[in-house]
């Protein structure tokens, strides 16, 4: 009985491994497979025209803040706005009667470890707001000067190292203690605290700050109020000392547009010059046959290295719509190529012979018809130096700008 | 125990020498009806009784002869290999669930639900083609896979005129789906995949006759034709590269590309007409004693559909079937006490020659089934299992493929709709 019970038993568990052992399994089957469509195929369009246009500079969203002439760009001025920090107002602190404001100080800091104390700018305040950090441009200043603004005149220079003597950075700091009563002009509505820089002297002065846009903190453009207080407990009082930091809303520096700068002849691309280059290609949605994917496209612009800043970071962007005008000389207050932006927007930096940049999600959806083949427009990036630039070479004859496209088809 | 220990050494054994068949990539797939036994009750014929004395449970005409109610659901699972190729596959299924009612020993209705065609396959290019695309070199390699195929729902009946002669006729519905992958696979980057998406609808009916020539032969017969020939609706997606490697256009933190949501997915096409099957089958069994009959059948397919329209992975289709059957069955006794009086045995040969549509390429197939199903239970539950075996050479390459179907059933009986007295 014991034998029937375990064969029955080893019966049972063997049929019960070898039913689930029974999985599906699909190693393919080779065969000449004529009938798969799919191919690997390329395609070069070497059709493309470039041309050159120009807008009226703002760097209102570049990590530095600039200063004085450099490559015959000149920004005459920059501005600082400040925030009102919330929920608690630090600013309420000047009319505190319970405190007693010891100072109040204004920093900016810079990596140039070069600076003295003879090279530095004029600090100027107004309550009210002159700037827009997105759209004025230096039409907005063209007779600008600061006769009606507070001088609080040149800062005081130190250098922050850290605990191995390294150079962290330059700390200008001006005092902001003759002008209390304005910083919190309780009878001004609109009071918009704005400090301005500018050179005295009109030689070649240059200098470069960290911008709110740097994120930094440590190193953004802030006020710092340092004060007294008293704390009463029972029969103790503690005097005690402390400081607020309010830190800048905006800043801008103002570029001055060189306008003798600029070659017609050679493509340049230069925030600081306002330079853009509109791409015209002969790009539609009949290029590839019908049902194609991008496995990838490029398109390529040669570089001169020569007259170029070796990687300097472009934007390519499809235009959407074109409100341009037909003369080339023309400065647009706003960009007249209205682009897609995310997702077909890309960038990428030169390199010392070509501008490489993909153009792949664009096309495949160009094939989609979901979006139209008005051209690229190319910006330099945000965050480039606007004092240097990149020239394209396109009027050689050996190296054309191209579009390199390698598409599966079906 | 030795011989127990080699049983189960053998079946081990054929967990692992497995591989998908080729014929799964014609067409609309391999016809399950035409592939082997339906059911392991049924044996190698379809037609000729093999469950019980005078019951099929694939021919209507022979319910009458059910003293009760069944429920019969088979499992298979079916394995192939090609002589040239290490590949192992192997595929296991639900292959066919039957309720068979009679009335009255002269009526009979049932239902029944099976799979009609397998499509399964996954092919790759032999070679690897190198492609030069600017700077760089692609090293490429197609391939198809497809999933899918299609169910069969069937409603039976059947009459009996006289002692003789007796009608019957079954509807099948058919429906179902597949999803057929091309795929161009690259060594460093991810694939690039076109999904197309099948939906099938169709039906067909067979006409059964079942007519008693004397005491020691029996003839059956079966037409089936389309009342409704197969329709395909076509969804064809759009290409893309699949960059998480999952096979499916979808989204994910890798996304695929181009983005699902950019896409706009075409409308179905509808197919009409693209599988028109028509067959006739017939049988003969031969009395040999009163528990022995030996039984010959044949079936002959033709396909009039048009599959120019639809895409297969081994670009051709069926266009005709040829089966010879001969199978020996050896019933049980009801009245006996001896348990080896419980079996059935049945053991059948197939010769099978398959016609494809393109280049009139042929494949012949040889088979042997093997079978044994044991009664219990005053009603006569039963338990079915066959192994079934043999090779294809497809003449066109020189290619063989060796096959193996194991096939478990279960078949219960009872009396239903029966007013029972309440205790």
């Amino acid at each position: 009985m014991k034998v029937i019970c375990s064969n029955l038993l080893l019966s049972f568990l063997f049929s019960f491994l070898t039913f689930f052992s029974l999985n599906c399994s699909d190693d393919p089957i080779s065969s000449s497979l004529d009938n798969s469509l799919l191919q690997l195929d390329t395609l070069s369009i070497r059709d493309i025209n470039i041309q050159n246009y120009t807008v009226y500079p703002n760097i209102g969203l570049n990590s530095r803040l600039y200063l004085g002439e450099k490559n015959d760009i000149e920004a005459p001025f920059t501005f600082i706005k400040m925030t009102n920090p919330s929920p608690v107002n630090y600013w309420d602190i000047l009319n505190d009667t319970n405190v007693n404001v010891d100072s109040i100080r204004f920093m900016v800091f810079s990596e140039d470890s070069t600076l003295n104390q003879e090279r530095l700018p004029n600090l100027y305040y107004s309550p009210d707001s002159h700037f827009n950090e997105n759209n004025s441009t230096y039409l907005d200043f063209e007779n600008f000067s600061f006769p009606n603004w507070l001088d609080l005149g040149t800062p005081l220079l130190t250098q922050d190292f850290d605990d191995s003597s390294n150079f962290i950075s330059a700390k200008l700091v001006w005092s902001l203690d003759s002008i209390k009563t304005s910083l919190n002009d309780t009878l001004d509505s609109n009071l918009t605290r704005t400090f301005g820089l500018q050179f005295i002297s009109s030689d070649s002065n240059f200098i470069e700050l960290y911008s709110e846009e740097a994120n930094y903190q440590t190193t953004d453009p802030k006020v710092l109020i340092y004060y007294r207080f008293e704390t009463t407990n029972s029969d103790t009082t503690i005097l005690d000392t402390t400081f607020r930091t309010i830190f800048s809303a905006s800043d801008l520096s103002v570029i001055k547009l060189n306008q003798n700068l600029i070659d017609t002849n050679s493509i340049c691309l230069s925030s600081g010059l306002g330079l853009r280059a509109k791409v015209l290609t002969s790009i539609s949605n009949e290029l590839l046959p019908r049902g194609s994917l991008i496995k990838s496209a490029n398109l390529i612009l040669p570089i001169d290295s020569v007259n170029s800043e070796n990687n300097f970071r472009l934007i390519l962007d499809p235009i959407k719509f074109d409100s341009s005008n037909s003369d080339p000389h023309y400065v647009y207050l706003e960009d007249p190529y209205e682009s897609y932006g995310f997702p077909y927007r890309t960038s990428n930096s030169t390199t010392n012979h070509s501008y490489t940049v993909s153009i792949k999600e664009y096309l495949q959806n160009l094939l989609y018809d979901n979006v139209n083949s008005l051209g690229f427009k190319i910006v330099p990036d945000e965050n480039n130096n606007p004092f240097e630039s990149s020239w394209l070479k396109i009027s050689e004859n050996t190296i054309k700008p191209t579009i390199k496209i390698i598409y599966v088809k079906n | 125990m030795l011989k127990i220990k080699l049983i189960y050494i053998l079946i081990f054994l054929f967990n692992f020498v497995s591989s998908q068949g080729v014929i799964n990539g014609y067409g609309l797939g391999s016809y399950s009806s035409f592939d082997g036994p339906i059911n392991a009750t049924t044996g190698l014929t379809e037609l000729v009784p093999s469950f019980q004395k005078g019951v099929s449970i694939s021919n209507p005409t022979t319910w009458k002869e059910l003293k009760f109610t069944y429920l019969s659901i088979s499992y298979a699972y079916s394995i192939a290999n090609l002589n040239n190729s290490s590949a192992i596959n192997e595929f296991s299924n639900l292959s066919n669930i039957s309720w068979i009612i009679p009335i009255k020993s002269k009526t009979s209705i049932g239902l029944s639900m099976s799979p009609y065609s397998n499509q399964k396959i996954s092919v790759t290019s032999k070679d690897t083609l190198s492609v030069i695309a600017f700077e760089d070199t692609f090293k490429t390699n197609n391939k198809i896979d497809r999933f899918g195929g299609l169910m069969s729902f069937k409603v039976g009946a059947s009459r009996q005129v006289n002692n003789k002669l007796t009608f019957g006729t079954q509807l099948n519905f058919l429906f179902g789906s597949s999803r057929y992958d091309e795929i161009i696979q690259f060594e460093s980057s991810p694939s690039v995949i076109i999904n197309t998406r099948h939906r099938y609808t169709g039906l067909l009916i067979s006409n059964y006759i079942a007519l008693k020539i004397n005491q020691n032969f029996n003839f059956y017969g079966k037409y089936s034709f389309p009342l409704n020939p197969i329709n395909i609706a076509v969804l064809n997606r759009p290409i893309f590269e699949d960059t998480n490697g999952n096979n499916y256009h979808d989204y994910s933190t890798q996304q695929d590309f181009p983005h699902p949501d950019s896409l706009i997915v075409n409308e179905e096409i509808r197919l009409d007409a693209i599988h028109k099957p028509s067959d006739y089958s017939l049988a003969i069994e031969y009395q040999i004693n009163n528990r022995s009959f030996l039984s010959t059948e044949i079936i002959q397919f033709n396909e009039a559909g048009n599959y120019d329209l639809i895409k297969s992975p081994m670009n051709n289709s069926i266009l005709k079937l040829n089966i010879q059957k001969l199978q020996y069955t050896h019933f049980s006794d009801d009245l006996s006490l001896k348990l080896i009086d419980k079996f059935i045995s049945r053991i059948g040969v197939q010769a099978k020659n398959i016609t494809l549509d393109k280049n009139s390429l042929e494949i012949k197939e040889n088979s042997i089934s093997l079978g044994c199903g044991f009664k219990f239970k005053k009603m006569g539950n039963q338990i079915d299992l066959n192994y079934f075996f043999g090779n294809r050479i497809y003449k066109n390459t020189q290619n063989t493929e060796n096959f193996q179907q194991f096939q478990l059933s279960t078949s219960l009986a009872d009396l239903w709709f029966v007013k029972r007295r309440q205790k």
